[in-house]
Order: C-alpha cells, then structure tokens, then sequence
C-alpha cells in the first residue's frame, strides 16, 4: 500500500436490505403516478440479505463463508466489496481490495487476450504499470503463448479458465473475495493452479472465500463463518467445529424451508 | 470468537493526513460507509472519480474503437449520417421557406450536431445505470463515473464533427474568433447534461418505463427546438416563447453560434448558466438522494 496502512475489514451492525416490491407494475412511472393520483400508497416490502452483523478480520485472515443458498454470503461479500451499501450500521475497509465475484464479468469476445487483462485491470482500478505486471505474470503462467494476443473468442474453455485465473491470481491486493474457488479448468494445470492459490493465500492478506465446499474451507481457511437468514450464526477459528455446526444447522432446521437464491 | 482488537481502523485512520486520506479513498484502499452523511459519501465519490478520470478517458476511447470497428470511417459514419440528413433537409428547407441555400444548411448542422450531443447524453443516460449492472454488482463501482464515462465518450464523438462541420460552414457563413467560444459553451452544456444523466439514470432503474419517456420527450424536444427552423421566423407572439421558453434553446445556442462564427447575445448565456445551475440542482439532488439504492433497483 502506497501509504502503510495494515489492512483491516469491519461490519458494525452492518444491516442490508433487498426490495421485494419491485414487480412490472411498481416498476412503472406510469403507475406510479397513477397511485399518487389515487392516493393509493402500495406496501413496501423488503428481504434482508445482511442481518445486523457484525465481524472484523485483520491480516492473515483466511475466513471461509458457508450456508445454504439465500443465506447471504454473496450478500456479505458484495457489502465488503462495496456493492452494496449498508442501510444501517458500518462498513470500514483499509486495504486495496479485489472482488473476484463474477469472473467472466466485462470480457469482451473480439478483443485480445491482451486487451481483456487491460480491462480486467481497469475495472480493478488498477494503474496501467499495475496492469502491465499483470499480463507479464500471466504471459508467465497460463502458456498461452502467442494466444494472449489473439481474440479471446478463438480460446478453447481451457484456455479461457486459465486466463481468467491468471488474471485472478495476479492482481495485487490486500483484501481479496472470493465466491467460490477459482480454478484453472485444465488437468494437467491443476497442480500448478494449486500452487499459485497457496502462493496467494500464503501471505499476509486477509481472504474471504464462500464457498459450498466443506472439503475447500477446512483445507484453505483458518476461520469460519456460517450464516443462516442473513446473520452470522458462528464465527470461530476452529473450523471442523464450524462445519459441524453447518451440519447440524441443515438438519434441524429441515428441508421445508424454502431455498431463496442467492 | 475471533481475538479482541483494539480499535485498528480508527488509530490508523487518526494518524493519516487529510491529503492522505483523500487519496486513500481516490484509490479505494480506504472504504468507509455507514455514518456518512449522504452528501458526504457523494464527495467521496468525486474523490474517486477525480482519481479515476485518465482511467475513465481511456474506456471512453475504447467504447468508442469497439462501436466502429472494422469501419473505417470510424466514428465519421455518425457524422456523415448527419450531414447526408442536414444536406437533405436543407434544400427542403431552402425551398419550403424561399431563402438561399447558405442560410440554412451551417445553421442546421451546427444545431443537429450539438442536439445529437445532447439527445445522447439524455437518452444513453437514463439507462446508464442498468446497462451496466452487471459491473455493478460485481465490483465497487463509483457511480458517477458511468455518466461521467458517458460524457466523455460524446465528446469524443463531438469532437469527431466538428471539423466536418466547420467545413460546411467555411462555404455557408464564417470562421472567426467567435468560433473558439464554442469551447466554454460546450464545457457548460456538459456541466448541464452530467446531473441531468445521472439523475435520469437513476430514476429509470427505479421506473423502467421513464427511458422510453424520455426518448419520446427527446423526439418531441428536438421539432420543439429551434434547430431545423429559426425562432425569428415565428414572428412575435406564442411562437417566440414556445422558442424562447425552451431550455434547450439557450443550452444549444451557446454551442451553435459560436460555430456559425457569431456571438452569443448576453441573454442567452444567462438563460443557459440559470439552465445549468437548475439541472446542478435537481439532478445531483436526485442522485445523491437515490444513489445508495440503485444497487438494489438494477
């Protein structure tokens, strides 16, 4: 960091919530006039995505998020990227921070390997010199070869994963959010795509992963999250404990709750 | 739970200078939400987008290439798409209204140039926000950049007829020195069209029928504005206010009589600096009112 800040993330009560009233009709001008003209109010409804929670990570935080669907762990990623705005309590975050949420997000088919990286880059707000070390890294370590100056249109599936993982795994950050493990797609990619990730999350950075996979989280995390209906239901160090604390939760609570996407 | 921190954030943040933590939020390495303020977190924002703005250029340059690849006229196909319509209507206009030639076709253009300026900045911008959710939802995204990327992309473009359109006029009226003040009439009428995009954007994720609206209003706009006839021809009466009531008239006018090489009467930059100060007003009032919502409504 430019200015010697340690990195460091807190929630205080941070509170989101999403509209649930927004249908075709509450969604036109023309009605909503309509309903002023009548006097007719229209309930407004709302789910919330982030409960009252309240959490902070400092450097070496390697924090895995579990929990079914719905239960706002891309919420929470989302709120510490800065997506979402919290409607109540506090959001504060020292450190450069890179979302890498939806990977595939701002490609654009006719441009080059090249290209894209710059693009990538941009959306990160990255300088250009940053960027520049980013396509060398990748240039390094996806083997594509002369293929990064191609459009990215004529890459096999393979070629695309390890390009977007290049790109993933060579941004600088202190804070980085991950939904779900990234991965280079390629068998034979698989060990040195392992190495490169314990590379990542060896240093002093604080890493938030959601993740759906038990195995992963005990493997990479040293802390644990479990959220149910938008709150923080555990958040320990010991992280067998908190899978089994998942576990129990998904019993007990039954299968006739309703699934809510995510 | 996790072990007990000392409050990190606020002893780090004590120690930092204002410069300091001004460019630390430019640079999204501070990020503070909650206790703010409203119009503080909207100058946060400017923060960042001051930092963001070479950045902002070279995106704005790129959507550009990427529209007109593989031409290679480029961006001039819009400008050639003008001229072939200002040609047209000129001779019609010439013969409808019985004046030479001259007397309408560097007026039309220079009118129908600036208006596509405006008309995009207004059309584009009430979907600005929800064209682009998917970057919005997936990384911190300063959101007055998108208007700001808008305006700079159509200056671009501008920037692209002018020298077309100057040629036009070169033949029907004169370059002079009036002709340079078209750059701050230009600069003010993008100090308009920046709140008024931002705030159509945002009120068009909330209500997506507002963008058809206000194409329609546009189109409406554009044969209510003097541009494809002049407001001297009206004579007195209702005809000059429905001209002289528009505040796209005075917003025009200090970018088309400067190219036409004439000057702009005192009147008219008042009308069109009371135009800016309004739009200022309401369209940042709407944005930084909504802006924490447009998340949840794209």
């Amino acid at each position: 960091m430019s200015i010697n800040l340690k990195a460091y993330v807190e929630l205080d009560n941070a509170t989101v919530h999403f509209p649930m009233h927004l249908d075709a009709h509450t969604r036109s001008f023309r009605y909503a006039i309509t309903n002023i003209l009548r006097r007719n109010g229209g309930s407004r409804r709302y789910h919330y995505g982030l409960k009252h929670v309240n959490l902070k990570a400092l450097p070496g935080d390697k924090i895995g998020i579990v929990g079914r669907n719905g239960a706002g762990k891309t919420t929470l990623l989302r709120a510490l990227a800065g997506v979402y705005e919290p409607d109540h309590g506090k959001i504060s975050r020292i450190g450069k921070t890179v979302p890498l949420i939806n990977l595939s997000m701002g490609m654009d088919p006719y441009a080059t390997g090249v290209r894209n990286i710059e693009l990538r880059g941009a959306l990160y707000g990255m300088s250009q010199s940053e960027i520049s070390d980013v396509i060398k890294e990748v240039r390094k370590f996806s083997e594509l070869g002369s293929f990064l100056d191609e459009p990215i249109r004529t890459y096999s599936s393979g070629m695309l994963a390890r390009l977007s993982f290049g790109i993933a795994t060579s941004v600088k950050a202190d804070i980085i959010l991950m939904d779900e493990w990234i991965s280079a797609g390629d068998s034979r990619f698989i060990e040195r795509a392992e190495k490169r990730m314990e590379k990542m999350l060896s240093n002093d950075r604080i890493v938030f992963l959601a993740s759906h996979s038990a195995a992963l989280v005990r493997k990479w995390c040293n802390r644990l999250l479990v959220m149910e209906g938008g709150e923080i239901v555990y958040d320990d160090r010991n992280v067998s404990g908190g899978i089994e604390f998942l576990n129990k939760l998904l019993e007990t609570t039954g299968k006739d709750d309703r699934d809510n996407v995510s | 739970m996790a072990e007990p921190t000392s409050d990190l954030s606020e002893i780090q943040l004590e120690n930092l200078s204002n410069s300091d933590y001004r460019r630390a939020i430019g640079e999204g390495i501070i990020y503070q939400v909650g206790e703010s303020s409203k119009w503080r977190m909207f100058i946060n924002e400017l923060a960042t987008l001051r930092n963001d703005l070479p950045l902002l250029l070279w995106r704005a340059w790129l959507d550009i290439k990427a529209r007109y690849k593989r031409s290679i006229l480029g961006p001039y196909w819009l400008t050639i798409g003008t001229l072939t319509f200002v040609a047209g209507y000129s001779i019609l206009a010439g013969l409808l209204f019985k004046r030479p030639l001259e007397e309408f076709l560097g007026y039309i253009a220079c009118g129908v140039v600036t208006w596509q300026f405006i008309a995009l900045n207004l059309t584009e911008g009430s979907r600005i926000f929800v064209a682009n959710a998917s970057e919005i939802r997936s990384v911190r995204t300063n959101l007055i950049n998108l208007p700001v990327r808008l305006l700079l992309r159509s200056l671009i473009g501008f920037m692209h007829s002018v020298p077309v359109v100057l040629i036009v006029v070169a033949f029907t009226n004169v370059i002079n020195w009036y002709t340079l003040m078209f750059i701050p009439g230009l600069a003010l009428l993008s100090l308009s069209l920046l709140p008024l995009a931002a705030a159509l954007g945002t009120l068009s994720s909330r209500y997506r029928d507002l963008e058809q609206l206000v194409t329609m209003l546009m189109q409406f706009a554009f044969y209510m504005t003097p541009l494809l006839w002049k407001a001297e021809l009206l004579g007195e009466g209702l005809g000059k206010w429905i001209a002289l009531g528009n505040p796209f008239y005075y917003a025009l006018t200090v970018v088309r009589s400067p190219l036409l090489g004439l000057p702009v009467a005192p009147e008219v930059w008042a009308g069109a600096i009371g135009f800016t100060i309004i739009a200022n007003i309401i369209g940042y009032g709407i944005f930084i009112r909504f802006r924490q919502r447009i998340t949840f409504w794209i």
